[in-house]
């Protein structure tokens, strides 16, 4: 049952102050620019292990997943050609237009469900943001698929080290995921 | 220290503020007007270039009652009390040791050193508790915004610095 994890990263630029709220003259930068190289390998070594801690007892074969930096729609259909993956993992945010995706570029509800159709893929689960809304609009437009979706918001823990601004730790925050379509079941069960 | 905890926080939803009296409790202060007007240019619908921070997302976490709270730091020095600006549904403090937003998040917004009449501020969401938990900071979907804010006159003019994150490495 291959699985593949479609993960995006949100861009943020974090100016840093003391608890007393005096500026330390320190940035902290998550910027998709240089998220590359052993950035990005590092990124994906410790998101595996959160990812397999929140959700791998419902996703048997998410220990071998393959996982991909997914910036945008055209990533994630190349990526569904190379292998013919049977379970899809969204990490990353949704706007709160219910409609959309957001890796860093916009990927629509009805784009996301014309790739998917031309896919192996019969059980997707969108952990993000806003999740339900669009999950439950995908469950509509794709309904041979299986649907997960976060009722709740989701809560990751990163440790950094300041120094080399490296991450060391992550941890994501446990809560159910809420399945929908044909069975409604997950790929564990 | 070497080891800085972050919290990744990614959420959203909608959610609105109530309209309210313009009002300032704690010590009078200059900063009030300035603040008020600066958040209140701060959400919107996403932006490509990340110029709002997304006012559903902000409001699911920050908003309690009708009203949404944030506290602004980076003040020289900040001052040792308390200050409460409070307008539309606002609630800003400002302050060494503010007392914790009776939400989950609050909208955190940073002010640089007044250079020629303006200040740089960046803003995004914490964690309300970010105090109590030294160097924990708050990476989240709701994004962040940057921008200026000028005096002219007796008007705040704020301005969103747009962002650039289009391109990636792939």
């Amino acid at each position: 049952m291959p699985v593949l994890v479609a993960y995006g990263v949100p861009p943020n630029k974090i100016k840093l102050f003391s608890i007393t709220g005096q500026d330390l003259d320190r940035t902290w930068h998550f910027d998709p620019h240089t998220f590359k190289g052993e950035v990005r390998a590092n990124f994906e070594r410790l998101f595996r292990a959160a990812l397999q801690e929140f959700i791998g007892s419902e996703i048997p074969d998410l220990a071998v997943a393959d996982f991909q930096f997914t910036p945008d729609l055209a990533t994630l259909s190349t990526a569904l050609l190379q292998r013919r993956y049977t379970t899809l993992v969204y990490y990353g945010h949704a706007l709160t237009d219910g409609v959309t995706l957001l890796p860093l570029h916009r990927i629509t509800a009805r784009q996301l469900a014309n790739v998917l159709g031309h896919s192996g893929v019969r059980h997707v689960d969108i952990l993000g943001c806003n999740s339900s809304a669009i999950g439950a609009l995908l469950s509509t437009l794709a309904p041979d698929i299986v649907v997960g979706t976060l009722r709740g918001r989701r809560f990751d823990d990163v440790t950094v080290d300041m120094h080399t601004m490296r991450l060391t730790d992550f941890k994501i925050a446990p809560q159910a995921i809420f399945h929908l379509g044909p069975t409604a079941t997950s790929p564990g069960q | 220290m070497n080891r800085w905890i972050l919290f990744l926080l990614l959420f959203g939803c909608a959610g609105s503020a109530a309209g309210a009296r313009p009002r300032r409790t704690g010590k009078p202060t200059e900063y009030c007007p300035m603040v008020l007007q600066t958040v209140s240019r701060l959400l919107g619908p996403f932006t490509d270039d990340y110029t709002t921070l997304e006012d559903g997302c902000v409001r699911e976490v920050a908003t309690a009652g009708g009203i949404t709270y944030a506290e602004a730091v980076g003040f020289d020095p900040m001052p040792s009390q308390t200050i409460t600006c409070e307008d539309h549904g606002w609630s800003v403090r400002i302050g060494q040791h503010p007392p914790q937003a009776p939400t989950n998040g609050v909208l955190l917004i940073g002010f640089e050193r007044e250079r020629r009449g303006a200040r740089r501020f960046s803003a995004r969401v914490e964690r309300s508790d970010w105090r109590a938990a030294p160097n924990w900071i708050a990476v989240n979907g709701c994004g962040t915004v940057e921008g200026t804010v000028e005096r002219r006159d007796e008007q705040w003019i704020v301005r969103a610095i747009p962002q650039e994150f289009s391109r990636t490495g792939r």
